[in-house]
């Protein structure tokens, strides 16, 4: 077992406004090894983006809190950093990769500059012609011109700003990346680029990754373990091949999610989406989040929240499974 | 991005000739004719005629434009004045540096005091710290800025007599008019910053910057001032007009010698030519400034700038 | 065809009933902002203050010249005497009607001529938009206060004459906001979907462009009275606004002028009128646009 790079045990986090909590993570743990690749699946509002900001402590500063839990970081616990630790575990340790291409970039400062940045933030000793060198590398990796390095986001596509956004991201030669649905606001052509590229990038600087998303595709390609989450919690988690293995049991969630994949093969008349909506966040049922749209609803299931339950590495929220064992393919 | 430019300038021309028809047309139905004004009252009516006669009253409405106007574009002559009987530009390019001085010290003086306080209260906007700029400038807001003018007047040059209360024989005759231009438009300038900044605040490249392990002081001052600042060039461009209003109002109070002071006493005079003539050159002024900041906008903001290259 | 008189009778109510809420809601965060309310209580006293003018001080006294020259306050003169003796306190009560009156007058016009101009602007499209936009854009090549200056050099002084030069000046960023504002709420495509329906939309379009804008315009027009009240008082500062023997605030500033080193009363309390006057009318400006939408306080 490789050592834990990350380790996230009963985290919870909320929103607070004046008129109402926002309940967005509720009591998730898991582990990332070094070298290892998780994948966190689920809807939107599910808490990904809320877990990944909260990881970096870049929730926004008025109204994100963290209520509960611990996130550790090489065994060290990553509350009690100090404001400048946080600030030299951002872009150096851990980097993040955002959604929206478009807007992530400033406008008013050269892509060059802005790769620069992350490096003088972290070495702000380092002689000119050096930043100039390693942002002309980090192009290069990221496969865009070293000599556009004076151009400014504007000028570039989509695809293009989110791979100079992946270069900011790699410029210290993070030990992490996470990347929150870097793809979404891409073209499936571009997709495919991106993702090549980021599964290179991985195996040549072997960095670990939390990859967001809410592609089961992408989860397949890049993973090695996957958090399926729901309403703030993981109702499901394993190894990629426990995931997407027909033979094992599943939460019923994320056998909705498989089903309303459109399946190529099958004629089917209609998409089989899973009814209904994520429950208000502001209003959580109590019990199992999921049992309103639950198709194997029980009461024990409207009362009590199950625990997570499994062999090894597999685990599942469930009651279905609460009597001893997860069955393996009956 | 020349020939935008060019293009620009060319407007330029007909939208001023358009403003001085404008005005030409409004001082057309004013009640006196120019000769009863030059002559006064003692003269009789056929002097009145004959004069009327010289000075072309008599001709068609838009012959007379059209004299004023050519002779204007072919001879850069404004006319005579009916009182002095002497060319209206010589009056008139005495006193535009006077005024532009004055106008533009007002613009800096509300730049400098209205965008720092609107950042502040953005960046601090919870804290009282924010909260003080945003009341004082509402407050401020309220003042008319000729009685801003009258109480500095008061303090500084009556009760401690430390500058001139009147005219501009040195450059501390500036300084009180100056303030109580900026005073006033100050809170419009840091209402703008501050909700500028605070919009920018919130934009995804500042969470960027923070994700790269920018402190705090880097993400607001370097990345979103910049950014937040922009629009602040247009919203200057924008108050011009208020700002020269003012101008012209606190020429008056503090007896300055400048383009705005002429126009209120040749309007007093029912002096046309002079109006006309002074009118024309401050809305030619008001214009070239839009101009100027619209320009300046795109050389300071690169997506504006790429765009007008093409 | 009953079915749909009743449906429109139904959703009528329905939108009454919801206007009425929405009403109440608006109240509930107007009261909320302290700032406003206090700008209120101050505007509702003015105006008080104005319609009982006669009654608060004696109308006789304006210009009721008396030997006691340049008195400071004292409990005869709540406010002194003036360079003519006249009581001031008298004065500057009287006043507050006039610069009311000019600014609601000027800033109801402005919004009237303005806001019906912007609107079929922005609803007709095509060579009116074109030309009136044209227009307007080069009226605003003269600053407003020479525009007003300029017309009342032709018309003469007084306030009705103020009145209609300062709507010149000022109805044309009216045009612009409301022309934006309208284009803004229902989208060009919408606009013309609806035209190519039928005139009969017309009317329609209008009940849904103008509810949806009058927030905005409602704020502006009220911000614009306190801006026009001030306007009037510098014009009447240079002697191109409200005449003698009518009793003007910027008027009043205009004759203490000479008498600023020996008598500072006499320009302190009309200024603090005005000040007051404008600041009131600004705090209850700057709650109706917090209390329309409270998205807008960052």
């Amino acid at each position: 077992m490789s050592e834990n790079f990350i380790a996230i045990k009963d985290l919870y986090v909320e929103y607070r406004t004046d008129l109402e909590v926002v309940k967005a993570v509720n009591g998730i743990s898991f582990t990332v090894g070094k070298g290892e690749t998780l994948g966190i699946v689920g809807e939107t509002g599910a808490g990904k983006t809320t877990t990944a900001l909260a990881i970096l402590r870049l929730l926004p500063e008025n109204t994100g809190r963290v209520t509960g839990g611990s996130i550790e970081l090489e065994g060290r616990n990553m509350m009690e950093l100090s404001p400048k630790e946080i600030r030299e575990v951002r872009g150096q340790k851990i980097s993040m990769i955002f959604q929206d291409p478009m807007t992530a970039l400033n406008p008013v400062f050269t892509v060059g500059e802005q790769i620069g940045e992350a490096i003088l933030f972290h070495h702000p000793e380092t002689p000119k012609t050096e930043v100039e060198a390693r942002v002309e590398e980090v192009l290069n990796l990221v496969g865009i011109d070293p000599k556009r390095k004076n151009d400014y986001p504007h000028q570039f596509s989509g695809g293009m700003k989110q791979r100079v956004v992946i270069a900011i991201a790699l410029a210290c030669e993070p030990d992490m990346i996470i990347a929150d649905e870097p793809t979404t606001a891409l073209d499936v052509t571009i997709q495919a680029q991106i993702l090549a590229m980021m599964k290179d990038l991985r195996e040549r600087i072997n960095t670990s990754m939390i990859m967001i998303t809410h592609d089961l595709g992408i989860v397949a390609q890049m993973c090695d373990k996957v958090a399926v989450m729901y309403a703030g919690q993981i109702i499901e988690f394993g190894s990629v091949e426990d995931i997407f293995s027909r033979e094992r049991d599943h939460h019923p969630y994320t056998v909705g999610l498989f089903n309303s994949i459109p399946n190529l093969r099958e004629k089917a008349a209609r998409l089989k989406p899973i009814p209904g909506l994520m429950p208000d966040p502001t209003n959580l049922p109590a019990g199992c989040k999921f049992s309103p749209r639950c198709p194997h609803c029980m009461e024990i299931c409207r009362s009590d929240d199950p625990a997570a339950i499994g062999e090894g590495e597999h685990k599942i929220k469930c009651h279905l499974f609460d009597g001893g064992g997860i069955s393996r393919g009956e | 991005m020349k020939k935008y430019i060019f293009k620009r300038i060319l407007i330029l021309i007909p939208t001023v000739l358009a403003v001085s028809f404008i005005v030409f047309t409004l001082m057309y139905f004013a009640p006196n004719d120019p000769a009863s004004i030059i002559l006064g009252s003692g003269a009789t009516d056929a002097e009145i005629a004959k004069l009327n006669h010289e000075l072309g009253f008599d001709l068609p409405f838009l012959q007379r434009y059209w004299n004023w106007a050519s002779n204007l574009i072919f001879h850069f002559n404004l006319g005579d004045s009916y009182i002095t009987r002497q060319p209206v530009s010589a009056d008139v390019l005495k006193r535009l540096p006077i005024s532009i001085t004055l106008a533009f010290f007002g613009i800096m003086g509300s730049t400098c005091i209205g965008v720092p306080f609107g950042v502040l209260s953005a960046v601090k906007q919870n804290k009282l710290i924010g909260q003080i700029p945003s009341i004082i400038c509402i407050i401020l807001a309220a003042f008319p800025s000729f009685w801003v003018g009258m109480l500095l007047m008061y303090r500084f040059c009556y009760k401690w007599q430390l500058l001139p209360p009147f005219g501009v024989e040195t450059m501390a005759g500036y300084i009180l008019p100056a303030c109580s231009i900026a005073f006033v438009y100050a809170s419009a300038q840091m209402r703008h910053t501050r909700s500028s900044m605070l919009e920018t605040i919130r934009q995804d490249y500042i969470r960027t910057a923070r994700a790269k392990g920018a402190t705090e002081s880097v993400a607001i001052w370097k990345h979103a001032l910049r950014n937040a600042l922009l629009p602040t060039i247009t919203i200057i461009g924008g108050n011009f007009g208020l700002v020269i209003g003012s101008a012209i109002v606190n020429e008056s109070l503090f007896s300055i010698p400048g383009l705005g002071s002429y126009i209120i006493s040749s309007i007093n005079n029912r002096d046309v030519p002079a109006v006309l003539g002074g009118v024309t050159v401050l809305a030619a002024i008001y214009c070239a400034i839009l101009l100027v900041v619209d320009l300046l906008y795109a050389v300071v903001d690169p997506r504006v700038k790429a765009r007008y290259s093409k | 065809m009953n079915e749909l008189a009743s449906a429109r009778t139904a959703s009528s109510t329905k939108e009454r009933g919801h206007t009425l809420d929405r009403l109440k809601e608006f109240w509930r965060r107007f009261r909320k902002n302290k700032a406003a309310v206090f700008g209120l209580i101050v505007l509702l006293l003015l105006i008080f203050a104005s319609i009982f003018a006669d009654q608060i001080a004696d109308p006789a006294l304006i210009t009721k010249i008396s030997m006691d020259r340049k008195q400071p306050p004292s409990a005869a003169h709540w406010f002194g005497t003036d360079h003519l003796g006249r009581d001031l306190f008298v004065r500057v009560v009287h006043a507050a009607p006039t610069s009311l009156t000019i600014g609601i007058v000027v800033a109801a016009f402005s919004l009237l001529i303005g806001g019906t101009i912007g609107v079929t602007c922005a609803y007709y499209g095509g060579i009116y938009d074109e030309i009136t936009m044209r227009i307007v854009d080069i009226l605003s090549a003269i600053p407003g206060t020479l525009l007003s200056m300029v017309v009342v050099s032709v018309v003469g002084g007084g306030m009705r004459n103020l009145i209609i030069a300062m709507v010149i000046a000022r109805f044309r960023g009216v045009v612009r906001l409301a022309r934006s504002a309208a284009i803004g709420v229902t989208g060009r495509e919408y606009i013309e979907a609806a035209k190519s329906g039928g005139s009969g939309e017309f009317r329609t379009i209008l009940r849904h462009i103008v509810p949806n804008i009058m927030g905005t315009l409602i704020v502006s027009a009220t911000m614009s009275v306190s801006s026009a009240i001030i306007s009037a008082a510098a014009l009447s500062f240079l002697g191109l606004g409200v005449q003698p023997p009518t009793p003007e605030w910027g008027y009043m500033l205009n004759e203490a002028r000479s008498y600023m080193a020996t008598c500072p009363h006499l320009m302190i309390f009309p200024g603090i009128a005005l000040v007051t006057t404008s600041l009131s009318i600004n705090l209850v400006g700057d709650g109706l646009r917090d209390a329309l939408d409270p998205k807008l306080k960052t």
